[in-house]
């Protein structure tokens, strides 16, 4: 990628250029050679800066990389190589030149016409990067809001030696990072209570197949393997012993509905109980899936709903933080207000949520509702849901209590961070 | 050291500088001393220890007052006087600013000022000694930008940080302290970088690598690439091109004018202005001469006396006259050239040793006046061009390394003529009263008498005229000597009656009042004897104290012969001439020989020398002089040798030849031979250097004919048929308003791998929102088009005209209503 770079004379380089000017003027006017020797001596630190610029920029490359996903609150570095690719003359002072924005803010709602944030700069230093060679620099980041973060564009400009002129490469390969909701601890009694509606009051023993479980599939026989799992047939067909896997296969007993309700005027304490149910849900699938071994089924009640279920494992984790990563609170009117304002579109909120969640429960499953208000302000279509499905054992945390806010710690909440 | 420090070092060092070079050039160190006092002082009590600083009320108080000072003395002054009160305003201000807390701004305005101060100082100083300061101070600017630069490129790494901190304390402005710990960590801050290269360290890594060696490299280029452009820079206008101190109306020379006294002389005599320097140099071999003895350089001659009001003077009888031209040089035997470089002035007399002649092939617009024994350039009506005048002239007054005490007529006379000299001019030169100097006369004739030359020859008569002024303790040579006048005498009487004390022109009236009292004919000659010998330009500076007086006395033929070989020219004094008398004691041989400690001082003349002629007083004709034209020279030559056959014959005989034998190739290159091989060396060549340029241009021909047809072929089909050949409008459209932003499909890209490429790109991805769906569903109809062999519904093509419309709006950041695709 051979990039152009664009030259622009800084303030520095204007007022010289002025200077440069008048005394070219008096020298041309009063016909002084001595202001033409002086003429001279300027315009080539003027000239060469030019130079300086457009060779050190010349068959310079440069790239970044990013992690793939983080999680709000950890501190990640981001690299930049720059690379010379020059056979010689080394590139002096390069600034690489980065931009962090953040494409959903939370704050913000940009179909109100609030503005998007802000982009972040952050910038890394290259004193030099000799002929041929390649030097990586690097940036730590932290990113406290989840959401989908948009790098770039990255720009690598130079003002080496004088700042007079200031050349730019700019390079339109952008990255994105999607950053999870924070994760924090969940108080002992709720990990137990968690423990508890995972498995099962009335865990359900039914297995089919072998004792071990369903099947699940195949997969390279491995020392300590039953040689009863070896399914002869592909082992004669593939050459090597093939085993039949198992999964135990329980009742998908425990079912998270988070729902991520605001008021249609909401404060900025509301959306901190918003970004604390997220966390909230994205500890309890975290802590979950690390489990494993489990059915989960999770529903996300917000601007877009989405609902899982599958067994429990890091990658259904990995989906529902990607989800939550972008999850934006939705709104329907408060209790006692008039039911014909602001009505909820039917992908958006709790009712649709729950609807894609139903077909999904099991008679008798648990569900634990992560909720930003109480039942009871429950209104209209979403009460609704609750009272269609009178089976449904359903245990509701409002997050605004704060008995429930103690379930949820962070290490640096308590620091007052 | 801190470079903050560094820098305001530097800063000081080059405000200290600036004003001196404004200092050297208005002759008044007043301010450079205050500067060099107060500068250190800011930078230790200012910027290092922070004891004082100036608040910026009482820097803009300050201001103001300097500015209305600079105002008034600007009123109340003239000329020159008028720039020098504009120069100290900027001085006033560099003080203010010194002492005032430091900030990149303020930097850049110390560094502006000081350069403006430099500008004033180009405007009025010339010498050499200006531009060695001026390259201490290029250096010093350059370290002191390079410094700014290191500080700026510090403060975008703080200004980054700044801003952070900044937006983090907006983030908890906006009610967040009253939310709980818990719930504010939630809500979180904008992205918080950090980066391991800080204010502080950033000069550190600069340093290691070596930046202000890069700085040191820069200005010797600079220095390189300002002496190519000054001198390639062409000089228009006229022939100016001195500086304004350069352009004076002259100053005192003597020689040139029509009548002196005898007291400007002693002024003049007190005077170090340089006046004129003069090579001589051999005009057969080219060989520089350098006299044993101090040349005398003939100025003019004076030939009438008189006194009034108590003080002697001397002039020109006759009117002036046109003036003739120089005899032209008829033998190269003892021929030498003058160099001479006259320094400014307003008279057009010249200088050198006399007689002068005309250099073969050389243009010399010069005039004889012969009443005046001067020679003058020739005058034009819009006045004598400024700045030095530089002219070569021949002489025949040298003879084996010495100027002879014998000089031929200043015009070789017609054959016919009995005497080089006519009568009318001899009688100027026996021009005595007796009555008005009884003294001279009966002391001429008592040291003749006391020598016993009554009756002698005119040789020994006068040489014992000299030796009577010469002897020790008889004369005094002195410039004050005032006092010891007698108002009521006729200076000279009183000089060799009473007091016997003057200086050179004195001597020479007395000698020659004495030789012409006794009818032996002689002029008084004013002009330069002497100068400073610089060894390594091989010239004489001459400056305003060695101007001198001399005496000529007019020998015949037969007379002449007695001087002898030794004192006799080259020239032909085979029917007069005239011989030389110096009667002021002192002088003698040359001194050529340098001392060491001489030396350094010749080359700083020297350079002073190439300074003055090369840099400051380049103009028009002398840039092409010593710059266009043997550049041209140059080129012309070497082209016209490139196109040259017989060049390159000589060229293949030599070497060509010779190749081709060492390889057993030919023993003998014919004439076709080389004209085949140089033939085909030629084609080579020109098809190397033309056939790439040739071969890009014919296929970016071929590449804009192919599109154009296939163009053309696509809008024939399309209109039959729009989804043939690969054509989909409406796809097209799509590429087109993505093309507007900047998004252009490569040839290798699908449509979809550009759509996915598009939504990453930085300036649309914003927006992906509102037209990512969109622009999905045209890529998504464009496969059905192109690849499923149907055509759009209407209903479709409806959807698609909505969907590009959504796109458009989309780009742009704005919504509008889609229908879905059916």
């Amino acid at each position: 990628m051979n990039l152009r770079p664009r030259i622009q004379v800084t303030r520095e380089g204007r007022y010289y250029l002025f200077v440069l000017a008048f005394i070219v003027g008096g020298a041309v006017l009063r016909e002084v050679n001595l202001l033409v020797v002086l003429a001279a001596l300027m315009a080539g630190p003027m000239l060469f800066s030019w130079r300086a610029v457009v060779m050190t920029l010349r068959r310079v490359t440069f790239r970044r990389r990013t992690p793939t996903r983080a999680t709000a609150g950890d501190s990640f570095v981001v690299t930049v190589t720059v690379k010379n690719a020059r056979r010689s003359l080394g590139s002096w002072a390069l600034t690489a030149t980065d931009e962090i924005r953040d494409l959903t803010r939370d704050l913000g709602d940009p179909s109100r016409g609030e503005p998007a944030a802000a982009a972040t700069p952050a910038q890394v230093f290259f004193a030099r990067v000799s002929a041929g060679e390649e030097q990586v620099g690097s940036y730590r980041l932290t990113l406290t809001r989840r959401g989908r973060y948009q790098f770039g564009p990255l720009r690598l400009s130079t003002g080496f030696p004088f700042d007079f002129v200031r050349g730019t490469l700019e390079s339109e390969a952008s990255a994105e990072l999607l950053v999870g909701p924070r994760v924090g601890r969940l108080s002992k009694s709720w990990q137990r209570r968690l423990e508890s509606l995972q498995l099962g009051q009335q865990r359900s023993q039914r297995r089919r197949g072998l004792a071990e479980g369903d099947y699940y599939g195949l997969r390279e026989w491995r020392p300590g393997d039953s040689r009863r799992w070896i399914h002869w047939r592909t082992s004669a067909k593939l050459g090597s012993a093939s085993v039949l896997q198992f999964e135990e296969l329980r009742h998908r007993d425990l079912a998270l509905l988070i729902d991520l309700w605001r008021p249609p005027e909401p404060t900025l304490e509301d959306l901190g109980y918003v970004e604390f149910a997220a966390s909230f849900a994205a500890t309890a699938v975290v802590e979950l899936c690390r489990r494993g071994s489990s059915e989960l089924a999770v529903a996300v009640a917000g601007k877009v709903s989405g609902c899982w279920a599958a067994a429990a494992s890091r990658v259904l984790a990995q989906e529902i933080l990607d989800h939550l990563a972008e999850a934006r609170p939705y709104a329907t009117p408060a209790a006692g207000t008039s039911s014909d304002a602001s009505p909820v579109p039917s992908g958006e909120g709790l009712s649709a949520a729950m609807r894609a969640l139903r077909p999904k429960l099991r008679r008798g499953a648990r569900l634990v509702v992560v909720s930003t208000r109480a039942r009871e302000s429950m209104r209209g279509g979403d009460e609704a849901e609750f009272r269609e499905s009178p089976d449904l054992a359903a245990e509701w945390l409002d997050v605004r209590a704060p008995e429930v806010r103690d379930l949820l710690q962070f290490d640096d909440a308590r620091e007052g961070r | 050291m801190n470079t903050q420090i560094l820098l305001q070092c530097t800063l000081a060092a080059l405000t200290i500088l600036g004003t001196a070079l404004l200092g050297s050039g208005q002759q008044n160190m007043t301010l450079t001393i205050l500067m060099m006092v107060a500068a250190p002082t800011a930078v230790a009590c200012t910027d290092r220890y922070q004891w004082f600083r100036l608040s910026r009320t009482m820097a803009n108080l300050a201001a103001i007052g300097s500015v209305a000072y600079a105002v008034f003395q600007f009123a109340s002054s003239g000329g020159d006087n008028q720039l020098l009160s504009v120069a100290n305003l900027l001085v006033y201000l560099q003080l203010i600013l010194l002492f005032q807390e430091k900030s990149h701004r303020l930097n850049w305005q110390l560094l502006v000022l000081s350069l403006l101060e430099v500008v004033v100082a180009a405007a009025m100083n010339l010498n050499f000694r200006f531009f060695i300061l001026l390259l201490a101070y290029l250096f010093l600017a350059l370290v002191a930008m390079a410094l700014l630069y290191v500080l700026r490129e510090a403060s975008r790494f703080d200004a980054s940080a700044d801003e952070r901190k900044k937006s983090r304390g907006a983030e908890g402005g906006r009610g967040g302290e009253r939310l709980s710990p818990v719930l504010r960590s939630l809500l979180g801050s904008p992205p918080q970088v950090s980066t391991s290269t800080t204010r502080e360290s950033l000069p550190r890594e600069l340093g290691r690598a070596s930046y202000m060696g890069q700085v040191g490299t820069f200005g010797v280029v600079t220095l390189a690439f300002a002496t190519v452009l000054f001198y390639s820079t062409p000089r228009l206008g006229g022939a100016g091109w001195q500086g304004s101190r350069g352009r004076g109306h002259g100053q005192a020379t003597v020689g040139f004018s029509r009548q002196i006294s005898l007291d400007e002389m002693g002024e003049i005599l007190q005077s170090d202005e340089l006046a004129l320097r003069i090579s001589f140099f051999d005009h057969a071999t080219n060989e520089p001469l350098t006299p044993h003895n101090e040349p005398y350089l003939r100025g003019g001659v004076m030939t009438s006396y008189g006194d009034s009001q108590g003080v002697g003077r001397w002039t020109i009888s006759s009117a002036p006259p046109r003036g003739v031209l120089l005899d032209e040089a008829r033998s190269m035997t003892g021929l030498v050239r003058q160099e001479i470089w006259i320094e400014p002035t307003g008279e057009a007399t010249v200088f050198g040793a006399f007689p002068l002649v005309r250099l073969p092939g050389v243009a010399t617009p010069l005039r004889l006046d012969r009443a005046a024994g001067a020679v003058s350039r020739e005058q034009p009506l819009s006045g004598l061009p400024a700045g030095r005048y530089h002219f070569e002239v021949g002489t025949y007054s040298f003879r084996e390394g010495w100027q002879t005490a014998v000089s031929a007529p200043d015009l070789a006379p017609p054959p016919t003529a009995e005497s080089a000299i006519s009568t009318k001019e001899l009688a100027d030169c026996l021009r005595f009263k007796p009555f008005q100097f009884p003294g001279i006369q009966k002391l001429a004739r008592q040291v003749l008498e006391e020598a016993d030359a009554t009756e002698s020859d005119t040789l020994r008569k006068a040489r014992i005229l000299e030796q009577h002024f010469q002897q020790p303790g008889r004369y005094q040579y002195s410039l004050r000597f005032r006092n010891a006048r007698n108002r009521e005498m006729d200076p000279v009487e009183d000089f060799v009656l009473n007091h016997r004390t003057g200086h050179c022109e004195y001597f020479a009236t007395a000698l020659t009042l004495m030789l012409r009292s006794q009818q032996i004919p002689a002029r008084l000659v004013v002009g330069y004897h002497g100068g400073e010998y610089n060894a390594l330009g091989n010239y004489y500076l001459v400056r305003q104290r060695d101007a001198h007086a001399w005496v000529e006395v007019w020998l015949e033929p037969e007379e002449v012969a007695l001087v002898g070989k030794g004192g006799l020219p080259y020239g032909d004094v085979s029917r007069g001439g005239w011989l030389r008398l110096d009667p002021t004691p002192g002088g003698g041989e040359a001194n050529t020989q340098g001392m060491v400690w001489n030396r350094f001082d010749d080359v700083m003349e020297y350079a002073e020398f190439l300074w003055s002629d090369y840099v400051t007083g380049l103009n028009r004709e002398r840039q092409r002089q010593t710059f266009y034209a043997p550049l041209w020279e140059r080129v012309t030559t070497s082209v016209s040798a490139f196109f040259d056959p017989v060049e390159w014959r000589a060229w293949s005989a030599a070497t060509l030849s010779q190749w081709l034998r060492r390889w057993g190739v030919v023993n003998e290159l014919g004439d076709f031979g080389w004209r085949l091989i140089v033939g085909i060396g030629v084609a080579f060549t020109m098809a190397v250097l033309v056939a790439k340029p040739i071969a890009a241009l014919a296929g970016r021909a071929a590449r804009w004919c192919a599109g154009r047809l296939a163009r053309l072929a696509g809008a024939s089909l399309g209109r039959r048929n729009g989804a043939r050949r690969g054509r989909v409008e409406f796809y097209e459209r799509f590429e087109r308003l993505l093309a507007r932003r900047g998004v252009v499909r490569a040839p290798h890209q699908t449509p979809r791998e550009f759509l996915d490429e598009a939504s990453r790109v930085e300036s649309i991805a914003l927006h992906r929102p509102l037209w990512g769906e969109a622009a999905g569903r045209i890529v998504e109809a464009f496969y059905h088009v192109r690849f499923g062999g149907t055509e759009l519904a209407p209903d479709e093509a409806a959807a698609i005209a909505a969907a590009l419309r959504q796109v458009e709006a989309g780009l742009a950041g704005r919504t509008v209503d889609a229908p879905a695709l059916a």
